[in-house]
């Protein structure tokens, strides 16, 4: 039995000074009920990605905090960092799935939100890096950008690539944020502008920012979303895997194995190879990480992920080009963050994991506008912490 | 069981004394609000290979991959309400050197005593203040240099780490020590012993343990009190002698206050050196002092010459020396309290020892004053380069004013256990490579002193 999304919904990623999070997870929930053609009655569970409301906002308990707002009575909130969202459409599709076997058509929600900017920088550095190992890591100095400063570092150290290399990922997803309306930074931005330390050797251009966000999807089974004559796309496959928090635990450090394990199992399990995505929504928190996750969901070995980014070259020319700006992979386009990614769209934690699959949906359904690249199967690799978590999916139309 | 909250517990001792190799490494310039209570950054963290295994942790150098590093204690930050929380700073394993004995014909006659030292350890941070940079500032007319911490340095730390080099040494077990006091006047905490904190990093609770302050003398008393401790119950006794010398800026102090730790593991199973004989001296002078709550002391200046150093150090030895009626001859080396470079030579001259005997326990043109530590590390410099069968003797002096006087005599256990030493006094003073530690930047020392 396969899920349809019938339904997503974003909210503009950013500084959003003027709303608080109940106005984030209103906008986006409604934008996607609105697309399902459905009433917040229908939904029989609401499932909400969150990493941190708790610190961020002074709130816990937020499932009947939602239920008091969107009026569903079956609220599970799930936590696990900035793969929050991807776990709860994971969960959410896992009920769906269950209750069709058994003949029932149940529509779910699911809601990604994060409020980051209400906080000073270093507190939301410290609560960010709470998803990393406290005790030997966090009270050891341990930052979100440190952390993947190290895997920057030896993956420099070890393969040959340069920082131009990291730098490159993110202009071209500078670039192609400037054809998303929703994203945070809608600027070109080029080599020269990497100059501001912020982990060596990762420069503030090559960090995603603190975000505001929401973003939601509707889902139900193929058969119930044909009843309901709406426009749905076929989430084919999900998993989430996890393996150890701390980087120092992990038995290869450039090798993001739980995406890696993951994504080979949804590609087994719905039957196609990395050769038949043509978009792939990935986890550039960091722009090292681009080159990890394309590393881990199959498009290059271990430390050749940067051979990928080098189709960029010179980079000099990148803000020549027509966004979104595709990679060649096996002589094909393949296209990665045609959202503008982590980097330029935003990184809200707990919206991100949703926020891939709306813009791989919206892709699929040819409702990108200037950005739509036209593809028939889509995928989105969502990183929670510094790979402890990863989920993987494979969607198409 | 009662339960402790976790900001209390988390000194993370584990990787301590483990050597190990740069595999990733960056330098932050962001740090969580966590980190931040310090202010201690930008500061790098690497990921490290120890033992075929990875761990994480805070280096206190500029660091590339494959460098070789070494783990010890360091103050790593404090929690919102002021607990300091210690745990591994990894730190560069660089200009390490042996020691080195000096050969010597005359061999003294080992006394029927069995309480002595049977390991010592000293720890000096890496960076040296060059004194010229307060001519620019205050207008002195100064040069050489003196020790001050790192980023992750402070007293305790300091204890904590001359304790560990100082069991390596002993060859005993950390949970077999009985006895902890560190003398010092510059406890991290004013309520809080420095010595629980010594410790909880040795595992040893079935221990006695304490603080002492005496000026600069605390640490020959902590020594004093570890010898009676184990003399009347066995087992091993650490005497430690630790401070961050305090000097206010702009003040005569602020040329000579060090910063450094000796700590010395006593017992009577195989002492490397004997103690023959103590004395003490102890007069109410109010050279020097610090009013409590006061952050810098005060001193009288030239006050502190002849009724203060001179006239309790002086008492003191020969006091001792007429106890074992033993004359200055019969002694292969001696060590004084060094508030400056003159007081120590002038007052072994005055006392009848010569120049042989006094300069090889001087320590303070590369380290400064480091208070109770002071005459400590001397008699550990003097012990890394002393044969078996010679006699040694130190005195401090602290203000308040008081000196104790040891006398001690060294055995063949000596030369047996001399290859534990990893680093020398010498190497830790910075006599061999000194060039690569002096930091010419007033406001470096200022900031890592915490004074801003």
């Amino acid at each position: 039995m396969a899920i349809a999304i019938i339904g997503t919904g974003t909210t503009k990623f950013g500084e959003l000074w003027d709303k608080n999070w109940e106005d984030l997870v209103v906008e986006s929930s409604t934008e996607a009920v609105k697309e399902g053609n459905i009433d917040f009655k229908d939904i029989s569970s609401g499932y909400i990605g969150n990493m941190n409301l708790s610190r961020f906002g002074g709130q816990d308990h937020i499932s009947p905090r939602i239920t008091e707002i969107l009026g569903i009575n079956r609220i599970i909130r799930n936590e696990a960092a900035c793969a929050s969202s991807s776990v709860a459409l994971k969960l959410a599709a896992d009920e769906v799935e269950l209750a069709s076997f058994k003949g029932e058509n149940k529509i779910a929600l699911v809601v990604g939100f994060e409020k980051m900017s209400d906080r000073l920088p270093e507190t939301t550095t410290n609560i960010l890096a709470s998803a990393s190992h406290f005790d030997t890591e966090v009270i050891n100095g341990a930052t979100f950008p440190g952390l993947y400063a190290m895997l920057a570092e030896r993956y420099l150290y070890e393969t040959g690539a340069r920082e131009e290399d990291l730098h490159a990922v993110g202009i071209k997803n500078h670039k192609n944020a400037m054809l998303n309306e929703k994203a945070m930074f809608r600027r070109e931005i080029n080599l020269k502008d990497f100059k501001r330390n912020i982990a060596s050797p990762l420069k503030l251009l090559d960090c995603s920012p603190t975000s505001d966000g929401s973003a939601s999807i509707l889902l139900t089974t193929e058969e119930y979303a044909k009843e309901l004559g709406v426009d749905y796309v076929t989430l084919e496959g999900i998993e989430v895997g996890t393996t150890s928090i701390s980087l120092a635990k992990r038995e290869d450090l450039l090798v993001l194995d739980s995406a890696k394990r993951v994504s080979e199992s949804v590609y087994k399990k719905v039957g196609v190879k990395p050769e038949d995505i043509n978009l792939i929504e990935v986890h550039d928190c960091f722009t090292i990480n681009e080159i990890l996750c394309l590393e881990a969901a199959g498009f290059a070995k271990r430390g050749e992920g940067y051979k990928i980014i080098r189709n960029l070259l010179p980079y000099e020319d990148i803000n020549n080009r027509d966004a979104p700006i595709p990679y060649l992979f096996n002589g094909k386009e393949l296209f990665v963050n045609t959202s503008g990614g982590l980097k330029a769209k935003g990184h809200p934690v707990g919206a991100t994991g949703a926020a891939q699959i709306v813009e791989v949906v919206n892709q699929l359904l040819g409702k990108c506008g200037k950005r739509n690249v036209n593809p028939k199967i889509g995928a989105t690799l969502n990183i929670g912490g510094t790979g402890g978590t990863a989920t993987f999916s494979v969607l198409s139309n | 069981m009662t339960v402790t909250p976790k900001f209390f517990r988390l000194n993370n001792f584990e990787n301590i004394g483990k050597r190990g190799e740069i595999y990733s490494k960056t330098k932050s310039s962001v740090a969580s609000a966590l980190f931040q209570y310090n202010k201690k950054i930008p500061y790098n963290t690497a990921l490290i290979r120890s033992e075929n295994k990875l761990v994480f942790g805070l280096v206190d150098d500029e660091i590339e991959i494959g460098d070789k590093i070494s783990a010890s204690v360091g103050r790593i930050g404090a929690t919102r309400k002021g607990v300091y929380v210690y745990g591994v700073v990894w730190r560069l394993d660089k200009n390490f050197t042996k020691p080195k004995v000096k050969e010597s014909k005359i061999k003294r006659i080992l006394p029927k005593e069995k309480v002595g030292i049977e390991g010592y350890g000293a720890y000096i941070p890496r960076y040296r203040l060059d004194l010229s940079t307060l001519n620019k500032v205050w207008g002195k007319e100064a040069k050489g240099v003196k020790s001050f911490p790192g980023k992750f340095d402070d007293q305790a730390s300091y204890a904590c780490n001359s304790s560990l080099n100082a069991l390596k040494h002993s060859g005993i077990k950390r949970e077999e020590v009985r006895f902890i006091e560190v003398g010092s006047e510059s406890k991290v905490y004013a309520v809080k012993p420095t010595a629980s904190i010594v410790a909880g990093l040795l595992k040893t609770e079935d221990c006695f343990a304490g603080d002492l302050e005496f000026a600069c003398k605390a640490g020959t008393q902590s020594i004093v009190n570890a010898y009676n401790f184990v003399k009347v119950n066995g087992g091993y006794g650490l005497g430690i002698g630790s401070d961050s010398a305090q000097g206010a800026p702009g003040d005569e102090l602020e040329l000579t206050t060090g910063d450094g730790s000796a700590a010395f593991v006593i017992g009577s199973n195989s002492p490397i050196a004997v103690i023959e004989g103590i004395s003490s001296y102890t007069t109410d002078t109010t050279d020097f002092w610090r009013n409590e709550g006061e952050k810098f002391p005060k001193h009288a200046g030239r006050y502190s010459g002849d009724p203060a150093f001179y006239k309790h150090t002086m008492n003191a030895a020969r006091n001792l020396m007429k106890k074992l009626n033993l004359k200055p001859e019969d002694f292969d080396y001696v060590v004084f309290h060094q508030p400056n470079g003159k007081f120590p030579r002038v007052v072994g001259k005055k006392l009848g020892f010569t120049s042989e005997q006094v300069e090889p326990g001087i320590v303070f043109e590369l380290i400064g004053n480091t208070y109770s530590a002071n005459s400590l590390i001397g008699l550990a410099k003097i012990l890394d380069i002393s044969e078996p069968y010679q006699r040694i003797l130190i005195v401090s002096y602290g203000s308040g004013a008081g000196s104790d006087a040891i006398s001690l005599v060294t055995t063949p256990k000596i030369e047996e256990k001399r290859n534990k030493i990893e680093r020398s006094v010498k190497s830790w003073i910075g006599e061999e490579d000194k060039e690569n530690l002096i930091i010419s930047d007033y406001s470096v020392y200022l900031k890592n002193k915490g004074i801003i």
